[in-house]
């Protein structure tokens, strides 16, 4: 990100949610931001995944100008190019985990359609979830929905994953289970941007970012 | 095959939303079955109206000449352009139906019942006969007639006595309009028939058919060549008649069921707004299961599939519902009115282009009105969808709202009041369609209380209990003396009627007046002077002076001859006799066939018969229909006494069944169309309420938690429903207005020429309101009980 800026239209006038703000990851590099309620990170990382587009600056993940694509070029950008995880899962319903898996595949027709369901369980294996494949969301503990979270993040084997607060509304022994999972993507050599507000999680990231009022003001090297 | 997630999530929500997606989907259906229903009764009936009259191989013309022998007709037939000929006729007389009661009787002759071709009719029941005595009715004269097979009916033509014919058999005539509407009896007979009443047997009609009887033109040239020929062979031409070659209510059918049918197709038009509204409210709570499916990668049109994909499934659905039944009611409504046009239906098959647009119509349409919502949806950025919190209020309730929230005292009633425009988009459409209903529903009664206020005026206009037509023209000063003595009669007046038709260059008289001889004929009627029986409203000119020569036509009349106004002349043929008419006036008259008015003066001048009358019209003391029956009686019996045959008899309540016979169809149709737009109004306000409880179900938590029982958020539901329902009954009662106008132009335009006088009542109001206020509690019942249902936990914890 380079010198990125984005403000919001209110009826109170224009809100500066992030200020000039241009930040580097490394190829698999595990970094975490960190703030207060309302210092810019979920609009940072809105920005990283394309979900809310640069008021100015520039964005370049790989190979891709973020900010010069259209919202559908968007969409088949960041099914292929990133996993996202959610604070609150946000998995579908009336799918089944495996089929909530399987859905970026889909979308993106990224693996063959016999071999999608193989792949989907395959990932919930990894995350220790396989048997419960064959339920629904609701049926599942909060700590399962984000572990078939994970496993659609890493449906179609993005480069890049970025979790929004992932371990917010879990228990502590989950979370670890959760942080540890990220750190072998990391060692696999993904990149991982979390948004977190969790400290005691420093000891898992390469990196962490702080923001506050848009702007960023301090970078940690815990693990160095 | 697997079904791909995308799919499995469409399954998902069907399964999810089955209460709202079925209410959907019974909103379409009941739109596809109101067009599916009527395009059906359409498709039938103008195939089997057509149908019908064609299997009669009906007459392209018929031309009245002396005598018409072996000779003419192989004569006839030899004629360029002539398919085929026949002999036949045609005599008025009357049949007894009551010991008082006379019906006219219009009797077709066919000097052989098997060999005819031409204007065929088909044996129900009996036999020919093979008697003189014998006669053979039209089935649906029969009970007008009020006799049966094999039973005596009394009849009697114009010259001669009373006689008694045995009816010996009962056909199928699919040429003529019902009996019951007419007030005619028709029947059948030989000439030797005809003897045996008094009659010339002599057959005085030639029955023709042509190559292409819908070509006009060549069909009129046609025709006039035998006229020709038969001229130069030394006969003599009378009236020659080219009948519209159609069932005499074709066009009327038509005209009402095109007009019906553009009422079905608003119907299902509102009812895919409605889905529209509904898909709206389907997807907010999906908003989010958007934002989700783009953040992983969906396209928006990928999602697009998805909701396009539910709404053709709840088309589907629809069109699986309402055609079925829509086939079924359409047939139902086209046996319905082949029994009132007295068809018979050979064939009820529907084509398939019939179902095959009604699919493309029950999914095209909501799909196409629904696409919208979706495609907004679909749009929005994720970061829109992901921080979407559903419904909020914009704007504070307006002032009528307030006004009315502050009027009640009940709390249930006021958040009923103010729920209702929270929703305004929703509102309006459900607005629409109960008020659409109740406008149908309102317009149709409007245009039942205007026929019957028609009718009235027509009576009024005609201050006179009976008309007598004679079988030759009588002395008037004799006939009045003697009428005049009858007890009970108040007053007689000498009325002469002929027919008459507009005059050609080359001097025949062509007619396009149907087989019956009444539906699209020109009469000539001879007003007396000073006469008490007749007030037209003059809307052009002026009325007739004592010794006019010119002449006053009514509307009807206008209408046959176009562009005809005051200072006009006409050229007219009466009795043979070519006369030239000024049109001095022109009047309005209800439900009157098209007139040509004339002093006695001018009638002696062109007839060269002064003194003389062809009937009397009689105004009787008591002008209830027993006692003006027994006056009729005396009447002729005093009449024949002196010597005068009376061949039609008609009293001012026999006409008015004859006329009020005509929109009984119409009325009915209309009113099975309002009712199924008020289906669709119903459901509509269900499907709403179903959603406004649905999204508010967080409310309604809040308000049980705060201690509001179960019968005041069952009251909030069902009185904003029965609120919305008032306020659709206002605008329908305004809407009605120019759809009661529009219908009355229609319905006059396709029977009795000019539109009728439109009546705007609001008498139509207090039944309507009934039935949408009820209708409106029936339809939020359901949705205030789920409502009043709902424990706290499970409404707090709604998503």
């Amino acid at each position: 990100m380079t010198a990125v800026s984005k403000a919001y239209d209110s009826a109170a006038g224009p809100i500066v949610a992030l200020r000039d703000v241009s930040l580097d990851v490394r190829q698999g590099e595990f970094v975490a931001v960190i703030g207060k309620s309302g210092s810019g990170k979920t609009t940072l990382i809105n920005l990283l995944t394309g979900i809310d587009s640069p008021s100015a600056g520039t964005i370049r993940i790989a190979s891709t100008n973020v900010h010069t694509l259209d919202q559908e070029d968007l969409s088949t950008w960041r099914g292929r190019s990133v996993g996202i995880v959610f604070q609150f899962f946000q998995l579908l319903p009336t799918l089944t985990i495996a089929e909530n898996v399987m859905l970026p595949m889909d979308f993106c027709n990224s693996y063959p359609a016999p071999e999608r369901r193989g792949r989907a369980v395959g990932l919930l294996a990894q995350m220790g979830i396989e048997d419960q494949a064959n339920k629904l969301p609701a049926e599942l503990s909060g700590g399962q929905q984000q572990r078939a979270a994970i496993a659609r993040a890493l449906a179609n084997d993005p480069p890049l994953i970025v979790a929004d607060e992932p371990t917010g509304n879990l228990d502590s022994r989950t979370s670890e289970e959760v942080m540890d999972f990220f750190s072998r993507l990391v060692g696999s050599g993904k990149t991982v941007v979390m948004v977190t507000h969790e400290r005691d999680l420093a000891r898992y990231f390469a990196r962490s970012i702080t923001l506050m009022d848009g702007a960023i003001v301090g970078v940690e090297a815990p693990r160095s | 095959m697997m079904l791909s997630p995308r799919w499995r999530k469409l399954r998902g929500d069907i399964a999810q939303a089955q209460g709202r997606l079925l209410m959907m989907a019974i909103a379409i259906a009941v739109g596809v079955l109101a067009v599916a229903s009527i395009s059906t009764a359409y498709t039938i009936l103008e195939r089997e109206i057509v149908r019908n009259y064609l299997s009669t191989n009906p007459a392209a013309a018929l031309i009245d000449a002396d005598n018409i022998d072996d000779t003419v007709v192989a004569g006839a037939r030899a004629q360029e352009g002539i398919t085929g000929a026949e002999a036949a006729g045609r005599v008025t007389g009357r049949v007894q139906v009551a010991p008082n009661e006379w019906l006219p009787l219009l009797l077709f002759v066919l000097p052989d019942f098997h060999a005819a071709h031409i204007s065929t009719v088909r044996l129900e029941a009996g036999r020919w006969p093979a008697e003189p005595e014998g006669i053979v009715l039209e089935r649906t004269a029969v009970p007008v007639a009020n006799t049966a097979l094999d039973r005596e009916i009394r009849v009697q033509t114009s010259h001669g006595a009373e006689r008694s014919l045995r009816v010996t058999g009962v056909v199928h005539d699919p040429s003529l309009a019902p009996a019951w509407q007419e007030q005619t009896v028709y029947g059948y007979v030989t000439p030797a028939t005809l003897s045996f009443l008094g009659e010339d047997p002599s057959l005085r009609a030639l029955k023709m058919t042509v190559r292409d009887a819908r070509d006009r033109v060549g069909l009129e040239r046609a025709v006039v060549g035998v006229a020709d020929w038969l001229k130069g062979a030394g006969h003599s031409v009378g009236e020659i008649r080219i009948p519209p070659y159609q069932h005499p209510h074709q066009g009327m059918m038509t005209s009402v069921v095109r007009m019906l049918l553009v009422f079905s197709v608003l119907t299902l038009i509102l009812s895919a707004i409605l889905t529209a509204t509904l898909t709206s409210s389907l997807l907010s709570p999906q908003v989010r299961q958007i934002g989700v499916m783009k953040a992983i990668g969906a396209r928006s049109a990928q999602i697009m599939q998805i909701y396009v994909g539910l709404i053709a499934a709840i088309g589907m659905v629809a069109v699986g519902i309402g055609l079925p039944l829509g086939i079924v009611a359409g047939r139902a409504l086209a046996e319905n009115t082949s029994r009132m046009l007295n068809l018979e239906l050979a064939d009820r098959s529907v084509p398939a282009w019939l179902y095959a647009s009604q699919v493309l119509i029950g999914v095209g349409l909501p799909l196409a009105a629904a696409i919208l919502p979706i495609w907004i949806a679909t749009r929005r950025t994720v970061r829109e969808t992901l921080s979407d919190f559903g419904v909020r209020v914009a704007a504070g309730p307006g002032r009528l709202v307030r006004w009315l929230s502050r009027a009640g005292r009940d709390p249930a009633l006021v958040l009923a009041i103010r729920n209702s425009v929270r929703r305004k988009g929703r509102l309006a459409l459900t607005l629409g369609l109960l008020a659409a209903a109740g406008a149908m529903f309102m317009t149709s009664l409007n245009v039942k209380t205007a026929w019957q206020r028609n009718l009235a005026e027509a009576r009024a206009e005609r201050h006179f209990d009976a008309e007598f037509i004679f079988a030759e023209a009588q002395p008037a000063a004799a006939v009045l003396a003697t009428v005049s003595k009858v007890p009970g009669v108040r007053r007689v007046e000498p009325w002469s009627v002929l027919e008459t038709s507009p005059a050609r260059a080359d001097g025949l008289r062509i007619v396009r007046t149907y087989p019956d001889g009444g539906h699209g004929s020109l009469r000539l009627q001879v007003v007396p002077r000073d006469s008490a029986f007749l007030s037209p409203t003059v809307i052009a000119g002026r009325w007739l002076s004592v010794h006019d020569d010119g002449a006053v036509v009514n509307e009807q009349a206008q209408s046959m001859i176009p562009g005809l106004k005051v200072g006009d002349r006409i050229h007219l043929i009466v009795r043979g006799i070519a006369a030239e008419l000024r049109v001095a006036g022109v009047v309005r008259e209800h439900l009157n066939p098209a007139t040509v008015y004339a002093s006695p003066d001018l009638f002696a001048h062109i007839t060269g018969e002064p003194g003389l009358t062809q009937g009397v019209r009689v105004a009787v003391d008591s002008p209830d229909e027993r006692s003006a029956g027994e006056v009729i009686a005396k009447i002729e019996r005093a009449l024949g006494e002196s010597g005068v045959r009376v061949t039609q008899s008609i009293s001012q309540a026999q006409l008015g069944r004859a006329l009020g016979g005509h929109l009984y169809i119409l009325i009915f149709t209309l009113l099975a169309m309002s009712i199924l737009m008020a289906i669709v109004g119903a459901m509509g306000l269900g499907a709403a309420m179903m959603i406004s409880v649905l999204e508010r179900t967080r409310e309604f938590a809040v308000m049980r938690a705060i201690g509001a029982r179960a019968g005041v958020i069952r009251r909030g539901v069902i009185g904003e429903a029965v609120f919305v329902g008032i306020l659709s009954a206002a605008i329908a009662q305004v809407l009605s207005a120019p759809l009661t106008i529009v219908v009355d132009w229609i319905v006059g335009a396709a029977s009795i020429g000019p539109a009728l006088d439109s009546v705007l009542s609001t008498a139509s109001m207090p039944p309507w309101l009934a039935i949408v206020v009820s209708g409106a509690a029936v339809a939020s019942a359901y949705p205030a009980w789920k409502a009043s249902k709902l424990t706290i936990r499970q409404a707090l914890s709604y998503q």
